[in-house]
């Protein structure tokens, strides 16, 4: 009697457990070609890049030194709104304060000065200083590169141009225009307040790290604050004591522009 | 019976199959734990001469499952398969952080030209000029080098003018002194490198330098801005008269710098660096003329003296302060500025900070 190798049902369980390996397996070699195979091959110059930006909000805040300080020094800090338009290109509101103030050399000219028996002056240039400003500007940012830090720890990067403009509160206290005597020494210099219009152009670089996910970005820059500067010159020493003419009779000069040089350094929460 | 002993068999042989299935991220777990981390797998590889073979724990396909193993490495595992440009011993396991370096440094020399250099941080000085250095890579990642420069301007800037001009303030000698040139001598260091993509297209190998070393260089004080004066005997015509300067002799120097080296091909690269140029300044002499002959001779001018009767230290160069007109020698205008500089002997440490782009030779 010819025995049958299997009957019908233990084929239909052959064939049920068949199919079931048959789709473990075929999961098996999908989990093997996905990181393998053509997927390595990537076409892609950079890969696995952490910092993707393109339709993406972001918020921030920074804060700005001066790099190079002759009559005034200023500390800028700023809140960033920013949204990505693009992975290249995006779109910022910057909005803050700031303090400014004379540096010790203005100090020490404005003090020397008021011993000096002149009778006109003319007042020095980039004395006004930044109190307030509100900025939109464009973001592009063409460069993503990777750092490779302490041998094997990725450090990812893009490189950005930011280029934009708005309005800033500023104040300018003179250093030679005196108001107020008190004994030998100068009580109150003449001071102005305006509002006035400012450009901007930054050079920065973001940085983030796997390790903080793709939310957080750390951000260096140095930015150049452009405004116009003004001065008076010719001003009487004598008749700026006089509170109805505190210039001093002296004529309004336009004088070209301020440039604010600093480095801002900053942190971005990117949703 | 039977039925039992086949269910049982499959089911082995399913276990093995599942095994297979769950081996496939553990392979890339094999290599540096990134690797299960694709999100945070930083393609790429070694330095020169740091990439190590990877042994591959890729199962040999079972025979049993035939047709259906998982992608096998190479045969010979020896063998390496390139992947992204990169030659690794198994694809399955990407194992460095940044590709290879294109092009390797050890024991090359490289020529860099800096055509302009500029001072960044000019509050009462200003220098621009050019700069050359041979750097020899005596690792892959340290090197040596040796450099010369010049600065084609020297002057003071002009917020020092307009202190002059407008408060009869300006800087302490000390602290307005100019550098002319310099000649240093160093090492340089390429603790990290990496790549950047220009959009999407093309891959540009980098490297951070850092740099320090020492030398010696010139320097040199402005006595007088130029001036623009009316000319007397025709109005409408400008004279301008140039600025004149008195040496200071030469001066320690130290420097310490940072910046970007781009590499374009195996020949090019591209520096931008800032370089801090440290120098002590203490200005006592000028032309080799201290306080004491400097008094002696603008007291002589004040006699009006000739120049020829003033008796100055060996190593004043007094002829630096006389001019001929007329065929009479007199003292020039220089000498009670230049006593004036040197009446109080001021010292003080200056830094030079300078933005420097170049390009550089490889070979």
């Amino acid at each position: 009697m010819k025995r049958k190798i299997m009957n019908a049902r233990t084929a239909r369980s052959l064939g049920c457990l068949l199919l079931l390996l048959g789709a473990r397996l075929a999961t098996a070699q999908e989990k093997q070609t996905a990181p393998g195979g053509e997927d390595l091959v990537e076409k892609a110059v950079v890969r696995n890049r952490l910092l993707t930006l393109d339709k993406r909000f972001e918020i921030g805040v920074q804060v700005g030194l001066s790099l190079l300080s002759r009559l005034t020094e200023h500390y800028n800090f700023h809140a960033t709104a920013a949204f990505n338009v693009l992975e290249s290109l995006g779109i910022e509101l910057r909005v803050g304060g700031a303090i400014s103030r004379h540096t010790s050399t203005a100090d020490k000219i404005a003090a020397d000065f008021h011993k000096t028996p002149g009778k006109v002056a003319d007042d020095l240039s980039d004395l006004w200083g930044m109190q307030a400003s509100g900025l939109v500007g464009l973001r592009w940012q063409p460069i993503y590169g990777k750092i490779g830090l302490l041998a094997e720890y990725p450090l990812h990067f893009n490189f950005y141009v930011w280029l934009g403009g708005g309005a800033a509160l500023f104040k300018r206290e003179s250093v030679v225009i005196c108001n107020q005597k008190s004994g030998a020494d100068c009580a109150a210099y003449y001071t102005q307040n305006q509002v006035g219009p400012v450009a901007s152009l930054a050079l920065g670089m973001r940085f983030a790290l796997p390790a903080l996910t793709d939310h957080h970005s750390i951000k260096l820059e140095f930015r150049d604050y452009s405004y116009l500067d003004s001065y008076y010159v010719g001003v009487n020493r004598e008749n700026a004591y006089n509170q109805q003419n505190p210039t001093g009779g002296g004529t309004l000069t336009q004088a070209g522009i301020t440039n604010l040089v600093q480095i801002d350094i900053g942190y971005a929460f990117i949703f | 019976m039977r039925t039992l002993l086949l269910a049982a068999l499959l089911l082995t042989v399913s276990a093995q199959a599942a095994a297979a299935a769950s081996d496939a991220p553990l392979l890339a777990q094999a290599g540096p734990s990134k690797a299960s981390k694709p999100a945070d797998d930083d393609d790429d590889d070694a330095a020169p001469g740091k990439q190590t073979p990877v042994p591959s724990t890729a199962p040999a396909a079972n025979p049993n499952l035939g047709s259906v193993a998982p992608p096998a490495p190479p045969a010979n595992a020896n063998e390496q398969k390139l992947v992204s440009g990169a030659p690794l011993y198994n694809p399955n396991v990407a194992v460095h952080i940044v590709e290879q370096k294109a092009h390797s440094d050890l024991r090359k020399f490289e020529v860099v030209l800096f055509p302009g250099t500029v001072q960044v941080n000019g509050k009462f000085t200003q220098h621009y000029g050019s700069q050359a250095e041979v750097l020899f890579h005596l690792q892959e990642n340290f090197g040596l080098f040796v450099n010369g420069y010049y600065n084609w301007v020297t002057m003071e800037s002009g917020f020092n003018a307009e202190l002059i001009d407008k408060v009869q303030a300006q800087a302490q000698a000390a602290t307005s002194l100019l550098n002319t040139w310099g000649a240093l001598g160093g090492v340089e260091v390429t603790p990290f490198y990496g790549k950047f993509v220009w959009f999407e297209n093309s891959l540009v190998h980098f490297s951070v330098v850092l740099s320090g070393g020492a030398g010696i260089g010139g320097t040199r004080h402005q006595l007088k801005p130029i001036t623009h004066d009316v000319n007397p005997q025709n109005p409408s015509e400008v004279v301008t008269v140039g600025a004149t300067f008195g040496d200071t002799g030469a001066r320690f120097l130290g420097t310490l710098g940072g910046g970007f080296r781009a590499q374009f091909g195996q020949l090019v690269a591209l520096r931008l660096e800032l370089r801090d140029v440290v120098y002590t300044a203490k200005v006592d002499r000028v032309n080799g003329c201290d306080s004491n002959d400097l008094r002696a001779m603008r007291d002589a001018n004040n006699l009006g003296k000739s120049p020829g009767t003033v008796n100055v230290s060996g190593s004043c160069g007094l002829d630096q302060f006389v001019t001929t007109e007329g065929g009479k020698q007199r003292f020039t205008t220089d000498v009670p500025l230049t006593y004036k500089l040197v009446e109080t002997p001021s010292s003080d440490v200056l830094n030079n900070l300078g933005l420097y782009l170049g390009l550089s030779l490889n070979f």
